[in-house]
């Protein structure tokens, strides 16, 4: 579905150079949830706007490949990439209030969503936008379409964004910690969300976090990144069971012992 | 030639300058032609005095003898564009430095989220689309027609600005986390606002004074040209475009022209100077 | 007993509770009279700044705007006008009497009424105003989304080095330079000697540009935007250098927002990033438009002088140099007024374009 090989992301100020992520290699088979965990600063937002297209001006992508539908996205011009992103990737974002524009009504957003890949009819919009409101949960979509983004709560919010990224059946979805900026009592059902919508279309899912016990959970295979870096990558049970490098082990000792408790036992016990 | 690799140099205070001018070319275009600009203005010998007028030689195109011309008065025109630096810059200076100090007084007590601390900051608004130039040629020629009276009209101008600045900035710094850490342990808000907010605040200044010193130059060519604040023969750039001005439709382009660029490059080589630190503070 | 159940609308859990009282309902409605309910108190404030100019004279009001040589029939009759013998209370009514009747006073030196001089100086300063910001917002407005979308590459570069340039002249020296240029080496612009022709005379009717246009009166129109085109040009290009930064470092802001990735990923088209990132910033961009208004105000005042354009400006700063204290009274009140309205109006428009009304 999604290999990424050898990816190399610089930084560059008018002195110099700084090099953010080296040589990031992994897959996102099809069907298959990865998650791509790490502290913060370690690349992992990096990695995926280098392979969206999204990174800011100062940064370069130097080196390796991004193959998604038989093209190379590091090597794409705007045309392919933004006939890709929204249409064949999904992206959800961390902060749903940053990522819906506050002076557009949601119905509005909607409609730019849909016509930015097809043509379509204010009924068609309409039609299409409540049945997805409906299937990410939003009670009284009627309603939310008219409204704006500051009336909708955080949880209702992500759910939201969610749609719009699901609007097009994207086969692939990528998620930046979703649930970061929500109260920790939504941050379950908008994964649980997530894990539904993907798993229902059999799509692949590329799951950022910081969160281990979120890995383990939702994903079947996980990267773990720590200073631009992959330290280690493989099966969550492998993985999670028999860490190799010594920062995973410090990660799965760092977190307290949650649904995959066996697991955590085995490592603290080690 | 790959000579990439860097031998590092023994620090002497010559090495420290250059890579200072490398890492910083607009501080250092910028601050060098002004420094230039001061000191042919004071110190440079200049070929006729820029006060003694030559009645037999009126309106003289640049030539060898004087390579900026004559005006109608007959007074060298390079003379008097290099002196009138003296009086232009240094008021530009101070004028600067007072609006800085406006801005302090009065943004750093303001900077709170208050509703009536941000309708103030609207009634600047307001205030600042008042066409002020006019309002400054009122005050100034009405509190007498005193070049250093111009400092009033700077102030009026740019200390708004510099209230609006040095408000936002403080007010973005106390939302941080170091100043909830300074609260915690006890300290006072005076405190807070001179030990954290202030030096956090000098760097943006800076910038702002960089800036509001060309904006000065501006206002100090543009109320001279209106005749305020001079006094002759004393040279000012603006004083002597207003004399050329009258030259300008008949061919005479000299006379105006020269103190015009002198003005130009003031005003340019202050906004590079800006450029460079706010280039400077982003870089850290 | 008859309760009525009005059909509870389905409301999704996260939306906020409505509170009960009218005006909260109506933020933005409250909002609106509120700041309608502000104005007559800047008007008094603005009335009573113009009065209290007068204080800052120094010396003997009457000597001082007349000189040393004036009759002492003049400085009577400038005193008498002024009030200075009368008690500093009355003083204050009667002006206050006299404003709201729409009595100005008269200028000391033509002992023309004010406000017939601003009904005929303030539409020349209008028009030029007028075209001048229409130059500086479009052209500005151009050249900063052009930077903020090419941030940090050359056509920011080329870009922000032009901005810079236009930034270090004074406008009325460009207006010198290009009366130099294109009139006395080109001869493409007509001689800077006001709005039309020598022969034409001063007596036009009021706004010349747009009223001849409409009246179908090509030749005058054509002379007129002849002479307009270089103090409009002198103005339009200095303020378009400032509108220029301001667009560049608010659009500059807002394509690097969470929102402007979103819209991406979404594969939304550059066009329409482009422009929801412009309306983003346009709360910042419409408020320096009502800035610049101030500065374009003054800074046409100067370059009227240089183009003798008869306007208010012009007429406003000759006041000046003579203390002539009715005139500068007169430019000071019809100025705040002119700030004010546009204020007033901005702050609707803000009101209107937001849906957020994040004001209380």
């Amino acid at each position: 579905m999604l290999t990424v090989s050898g990816l190399t992301t610089e930084f560059r100020t008018r002195v110099s150079g700084v090099r953010a992520i080296e040589d990031i290699s992994f897959e996102v088979p099809q069907g298959v949830a990865v998650g791509l965990v790490g502290e913060t600063g370690s690349g992992k937002s990096v990695t995926i706007r280098s392979i969206l297209g999204l990174l800011p001006v100062s940064g370069h992508v130097v080196g390796g490949r991004a193959d998604f539908d038989g093209v190379d996205l590091l090597r794409a011009n705007r045309k392919q990439l933004r006939d890709i992103r929204g249409r064949r990737i999904g992206f959800v974002a961390q902060n749903p209030f940053g990522s819906l524009n506050p002076i557009l009504s949601i119905e509005k957003q909607f409609a730019n969503v849909i016509r930015a890949h097809r043509k379509a009819s204010r009924a068609e919009i309409r039609a299409l936008a409540l049945a997805r409101l409906e299937s990410v949960q939003v009670r009284g979509p009627e309603r939310v379409l008219r409204g704006y983004a500051h009336e909708l709560s955080g949880g209702m919010a992500q759910r939201v964004v969610i749609a719009l990224a699901m609007l097009h059946d994207p086969p692939l979805v990528i998620a930046d910690e979703p649930t970061t900026a929500l109260d920790v009592t939504v941050q379950r059902q908008i994964l649980d969300l997530i894990d539904a919508q993907v798993s229902e279309g059999n799509r692949s899912l590329l799951l950022v976090t910081h969160d281990l016990g979120v890995v383990a959970q939702y994903c079947r295979r996980v990267v773990v990144m720590k200073s631009g870096h992959v330290v280690e990558s493989g099966a969550v049970a492998d993985v999670f069971t028999s860490p190799e490098h010594p920062y995973t082990k410090q990660l799965l000792a760092a977190v307290p012992p949650a649904p995959w408790s066996s697991a955590a036992k085995e490592v603290t016990g080690a | 030639m790959s000579e990439r690799t860097q031998v590092p140099a023994p620090r002497t205070a010559r090495n420290g300058f250059l890579l200072f001018v490398r890492a910083n070319p607009g501080i250092a275009v910028g601050g060098g032609v002004l420094a230039l600009l001061l000191l042919a203005s004071f110190f440079a010998p200049l070929p006729y005095g820029p006060t003694t007028p030559d009645p037999t030689n009126v309106l003289q195109e640049p030539s060898a003898a004087h390579i900026f011309g004559t005006d109608a008065n007959g007074f060298d025109v390079f003379s008097r564009v290099v002196a009138a630096g003296q009086r232009d810059l240094p008021l530009a200076l101070i004028g600067t430095l007072a609006s800085l100090v406006i801005g302090l007084l009065i943004g750093l007590p303001l900077s709170s989220k208050s509703r009536w601390s941000e309708r103030l900051m609207r009634a600047l608004d307001a205030f600042q689309s008042f066409p002020l130039i006019v309002l400054s040629v009122t005050i100034v020629s009405l509190t007498g027609n005193n070049i250093q009276n111009i400092v009033y009209a700077i102030v009026i101008i740019n200390g708004p600005r510099f209230i609006r600045l040095i408000r936002g900035e403080a007010l973005s710094i106390r939302d941080g986390r170091f100043i909830e850490a300074a609260v915690a342990t006890g300290a006072r808000p005076r405190r807070i606002v001179f030990r954290h907010i202030m030096p956090n605040v000098v760097d943006v200044c800076l910038v702002q004074c960089s800036l509001t010193a060309a904006n000065a130059v501006i206002v100090i060519a543009a109320l001279n040209f209106l005749g305020v604040g001079v006094s002759p023969p004393d040279p000012t750039w603006g004083s002597m475009v207003q004399v050329g001005a009258q030259g300008i439709s008949t061919g005479q382009w000299w006379v105006a022209i020269w103190p015009g660029v002198a003005i130009f490059i003031a005003i340019a080589s202050l906004n590079v100077l800006a450029n460079g630190i706010q280039r400077r503070v982003e870089g850290s | 007993m008859t309760t009525v159940e009005t059909p509870r609308q389905e409301k999704p859990p996260g939306a906020r509770e409505p509170r009960r009282s009218w005006s909260a309902r109506h933020p933005a409605l409250r909002y609106a009279l509120v700041r309608i309910a502000i104005v007559p108190i800047s008007l008094f404030v603005l009335g009573s700044v113009s009065f209290v100019l007068v204080f800052f004279i120094p010396g003997n009001p009457a000597v001082t705007i007349l000189g040393d040589f004036a009759t002492p029939e003049q400085v009577a009759r400038v005193n008498a006008q002024l009030g200075i013998d009368q008690p500093l209370w009355d003083r204050y009514l009667s002006y206050w009497g006299n404003l709201l009747q729409g009595d100005l006073g008269n200028s000391f030196f033509t002992n023309e009424p004010v406000l017939s001089d601003i009904g005929k100086f303030l539409p020349n300063t209008i028009e030029l105003v007028a075209l001048a910001l229409l130059v500086a917002v479009s052209l500005g407005m151009l050249i900063g989304v052009t930077g903020a979308y090419f941030a940090r590459r050359w056509p920011d570069r080329v870009l922000s080095g032009i901005t810079s340039a236009l930034q270090s002249v004074p406008d009325f020296f460009l207006a010198l330079v290009g009366i130099y240029i294109f009139f006395f080496l080109l001869g493409w612009a007509p001689a800077p000697i006001g709005r039309l022709s020598i022969e034409a005379g001063t007596d036009h009717p009021p706004f010349l540009i747009f009223g001849s246009l409409f009246r179908g009166d090509f030749a005058t129109f054509g002379s007129a935007v002849g002479h307009a085109a270089l103090p409009v040009l002198a103005l339009g290009l200095v303020y378009s250098a400032y509108f220029a930064k301001t667009a560049r470092g608010s659009m500059g802001t807002a394509l690097t927002t969470p929102q402007v990735e979103f819209a991406r990923a979404c594969g939304l088209r550059e066009r329409t990033v482009v422009r929801y990132a412009f309306l983003a910033s346009r709360t910042t961009v419409i408020t320096y438009i009502a800035i610049l208004f101030g500065s374009l105000l003054g800074g046409a005042a100067i370059v009227e002088r240089v183009f003798n354009w008869r306007g208010m400006g012009q007429w406003a700063l000759e006041g000046v140099l003579k203390v002539d204290v009715p005139v500068i009274q007169g430019f000071v009140i019809t100025a705040g007024l002119m700030t004010l309205f546009l204020f007033l109006l901005l702050d609707l428009v803000v009101l209107a374009l937001d849906p957020r009304v994040s004001y209380e």
